[in-house]
């Protein structure tokens, strides 16, 4: 064939198949990927260590100071417990610690969130433990450790108890409040449960404080669920506490019983209702909620099939203008796949990075709330999508809808950029996104808030 | 170089880049497979509701409720002449008295029936006061069709203690051989009347039972609703079978004994669905398509086959799903198995395969709407309303909210009989001729 023929028929094809300019962003493909192409171009895999039985990983946490080279990743199911991932080395990225409940075989259940934090110089780790009352040790919500002394060593610190609510915590959060507190969220009880954690690490100060102690001697808080009719859920399942420097308040975005909810918890005994997003078409329950830097939009996610991340304007409510202070109604929407469903998100403005499940992990931009689009991709679980039978089968439990395996959590180290995914079956992976190299608000025009807390250093208005 | 491996090269390029299959783009707006026969306008925008199509080719009418969406339209009902399928036209306008007072609103469904020799068409109107807020749904006589004189005004359902109307309607010929409109009525579920005593002249007393939800201690009054549904025959139980979408999900009664509604399935607590909207079975009842209102839905295809065993009363969760865009939102279909046929509101006329329930695929469409999305009521309710098929031939229509009235052909599909494809011959098309299943009653 004549070559000048043959390039004009495929310059003319191409051109003919060119998406409409409006169509910004990459498509991720569906599954399978070709092989090769399990991520985008832009996207690379620094690291990947598998981490045991499929389906046994949850949720992973990095620590934020370059010379603190450490991530955490729970596990649930058979071994109980997290390992310490030590990313020192980024071509030698290996597990230094592995630490799991005593009497593995009595305990059922997993460990689910972990938070790190930094109070009087020493480092902590909070590993969240949701354990079923056909074991021991129920009343457990989560356990702390001393992390200050890896890669060499780190010693249980104590373990948060709440007796009345068993069960466990589902999900944590660790903030640093504007009253200098080191607090750590818990869902509990239909509450977001605040406990003070210096005065837990602070611990016994007199000889009679371990005969009187209460186990809810650090409870400072309790931050409610607006109640309204026919509630799917009467408590949270996630949430996120942020500075507001417009307001100089503590904001908490929480989302769980018929959607989403956020508090002014400045007075953290007395926390304020500002905003609600119940009623919204689609969203009968929250599940992740998190907000932009400013506070001005949050991303929310309910945690069904076919359900798209979607991205609340939150000004008209805060700014008085509805009477309700309800908005029922998304302005964005966001997909990987609408046959799958996204997981866990952390926003580094305009990027919401996203453990999709089945979808791996996925960065959106933002920068028009309205129009979010796919900027970069990599697909770490490669394993049946879909597939009812088999998650039934393997996972067995009636709380599933095949689309929950994959990709469960994902941080980002501000300081370089580096993304770290935890995969529910395929394990732990780190990766680096070109052209994004670390992250600070300012540099984008935003205040420098994210899920990274600014550890000894308090907010200013 | 090689000649091949540059046309492999960019084959794959445009591949890549090509838009998903079942989305439309401003210049290919359609499928090849898909054809455009016939366009008419019919007026100002997002003011065209529902149609119905005959059936029988020697009546080739169609009837589309008119209705003020937003605001400007007319309240009433277009008869479209189609023995020239290319070329449809208008051939009778019904508008409601005193336009100028009755608020937004107006015709919504619109279904057809015979008996005794002649054709009737049931329009429902709906508005939310004005003097008419208590009328429900007109009945004409159009037996003489073409001839627009010929089309005499029988009667009107009022419901005077129920205000607002009738959104949707249908009408079933029931096993026993009696022809019942099911209609939605605000206040209530749905109620069944006695088409053969509304045209005799006694519409005020042929209204015959009410189709409830199940009772919930939570909910009570109003907050049970049914917002859509169907009846077909089930051959596998000799039933006739009531499939509604409403408060909390969908649900399935029995209605053999039309005043003794027996509830036979539920669906409800799917992730995704606080309520049910439009909902259809396959032709043997096994497998339904589900929809529910609002943006990013798709429609959820579900297997009965666990409670039609008697495995379980409740089913939640979908075998799959389909949407032709997943940040729009699918309105009505029409099942014709293994097709179904679906008014995609903006991403217009789509038309997915079940041959796999597990995988649906999409395979043709035709975007009847190209407009803009926001039109002043909601930005993914408008285009194609409702959709209908005409078995005898295949030919497909389509009522758009704003670009109007269409015609279509999609290559293959030359008609439909259940039989033709290993399953019984049951859609929304009834067989008026059939006197009753066992033609003794």
């Amino acid at each position: 064939m004549d070559m000048k023929r043959v390039i004009t028929m495929v310059a003319v094809l191409s051109l003919a198949a060119i998406p409409a300019f409006s169509q910004r962003g990459i498509q991720q493909p569906t599954h399978p990927p070709p092989p090769g192409e399990r991520g985008s171009a832009n996207m690379h895999v620094i690291s990947h260590i598998p981490l045991g039985q499929p389906g046994s990983i949850s949720d992973v946490e990095i620590e934020q100071d370059l010379d603190r080279p450490y991530a955490y990743v729970a596990h649930r199911g058979v071994e109980i417990g997290f390992d310490v991932i030590d990313l020192s080395d980024l071509n030698n990225v290996k597990v230094i610690k592995r630490w799991r409940i005593e009497n593995p075989d009595l305990h059922v259940g997993g460990a689910m969130d972990g938070r790190y934090f930094k109070y009087k110089d020493r480092y902590y780790y909070v590993q969240s433990m949701q354990l079923r009352q056909s074991g021991p040790d129920s009343e457990v919500g989560a356990i702390v450790f001393d992390v200050t002394d890896l890669p060499e060593q780190m010693t249980e610190v104590g373990r948060i108890r709440q007796s009345e609510s068993p069960g466990g915590f589902h999900n944590i959060f660790m903030y640093q409040h504007s009253s200098g507190k080191p607090l750590l969220l818990a869902t509990s009880a239909g509450f977001a449960k605040v406990f003070d954690m210096g005065m837990f690490i602070d611990g016994d100060q007199t000889e009679m404080d371990p005969i009187l102690r209460d186990e809810n001697r650090e409870l400072i808080g309790r931050i409610p669920v607006a109640q309204s009719e026919g509630m799917w859920s009467r408590g949270y399942h996630d949430f996120m506490v942020q500075y507001h420097p417009e307001t100089g308040q503590d904001r908490f975005y929480g989302g769980g019983g018929s959607g989403y909810y956020v508090y002014n918890v400045t007075d953290i005994g007395n926390p304020e209702l500002l905003a609600t997003m119940i009623g919204v078409p689609g969203v009968a329950w929250g599940h992740t909620f998190t907000p932009t830097p400013d506070g001005n939009y949050a991303i929310g996610e309910t945690e069904f099939q076919y359900q798209p991340l979607r991205i609340f304007d939150l000004r008209p409510a805060l700014n008085g203008e509805l009477p309700d202070k309800n908005i029922d109604h998304a302005v964005g929407a966001w997909h990987a796949d609408w046959q799958s469903l996204a997981h866990n998100h952390e926003v580094r403005w305009p990027f919401v990075f996203v453990s999709g499940y089945q979808t791996g992990m996925t960065v959106f931009n933002m920068v028009d709330p309205t129009n979010p689009y796919t900027v970069g991709y990599y697909d770490t679980f490669n394993g049946i999508h879909n597939d009812r039978g088999a998650a039934m089968d393997r996972l067995g439990s009636p709380y599933t809808w095949q689309v929950y395996d994959g990709a469960w959590g994902v941080d980002v180290r501000n300081a370089d950029g580096l993304i770290v995914v935890s995969d529910m079956t395929t394990g732990f992976w780190a990766l680096k996104m070109d052209g994004f190299d670390g992250w600070n608000g300012e540099d984008w025009g935003m205040p420098n808030i994210s899920s990274a807390q600014h550890w000894g250093n308090l907010p200013t208005k | 170089m090689n000649p091949c491996r540059l046309i492999c090269a960019f084959s794959l390029l445009i591949l890549m880049a090509a838009p998903s299959f079942g989305q439309a783009t401003a210049l290919e707006r359609g499928s090849d497979n898909m054809k455009v026969l016939g366009h008419i306008g019919l007026g100002h925008h997002s003011s065209v509701t529902d149609l119905e199509l005959e059936q029988d080719l020697d009546r080739p009418y169609a009837y589309i409720g008119r209705a003020s969406i937003v605001d400007g339209g007319p309240k009433g009902m277009d008869v479209i002449d189609l023995s020239d399928p290319s070329n449809p036209e208008v051939i009778y306008r019904f508008r409601l008295e005193n336009q100028d007072l009755l608020p937004n609103r107006g015709g919504m469904d619109v279904k057809y029936f015979r008996t005794g020799g002649r054709h009737y068409v049931v329009q429902s109107f709906e508005f939310g006061g004005g003097p008419l807020a208590d009328l429900g749904a007109v009945v004409f006589d159009v037996t003489d069709l073409p001839d627009p004189n010929g089309v005499r005004e029988v009667g009107r359902f009022v419901l005077p203690d129920n205000p607002g109307g009738m959104h949707n309607i249908f009408i079933y010929k029931h096993s026993d051989g009696n022809i019942y409109l099911l209609a939605t009525v605000r206040g209530d579920m749905v109620r069944a009347y006695d088409l053969r005593k509304a045209v005799s002249g006694d519409i005020e007393n042929s209204y015959v039972a009410t189709i409830p939800t199940p009772e919930k201690d939570d909910i009570t009054g109003s907050r049970r609703f049914y917002h859509d549904h169907y009846a077909a025959f089930h051959p596998d139980t000799g039933e006739d079978r009531f499939y509604g979408g409403g408060n909390d999900g969908y649900y399935i009664y029995d209605i053999s004994d039309i005043e003794n509604p027996e509830l036979r399935i539920t669906l409800t607590g799917i992730s995704g669905v606080s309520w049910g909207h439009t909902f259809t079975p396959s032709p043997d009842g096994r497998f339904v398509v589900a929809e529910s209102e609002y943006q990013y839905s798709p429609l959820r295809i579900f297997d009965l086959q666990p409670a039609l065993d008697g495995d379980r009363l409740n089913i939640r969760q979908p075998i799959s799903a389909w949407t032709a865009d997943w940040e729009n939102l699918s309105h009505n279909h029409e099942v014709r198995w293994p097709f179904v046929f679906v008014s995609g509101y903006l991403d217009g006329l789509q038309v997915f395969s079940l041959m796999d329930p597990e995988n649906p695929q999409t395979v043709g469409y035709y975007d009847t709407y190209v407009g803009p999305t926001n039109s002043g009521f909601s930005s993914v309710i408008n285009g194609a309303f409702g959709v209908d098929v005409r078995n005898a031939d295949g030919l497909i229509v389509i009522s758009d909210m704003s670009t109007g009235f269409w015609t279509f052909r999609m290559d293959g599909f030359n008609g439909w009989n259940g039989e033709d494809w290993g399953m019984p011959d049951i859609s929304s098309v009834q067989k008026w001729d059939e006197e009753s299943k066992e033609g003794t009653r």
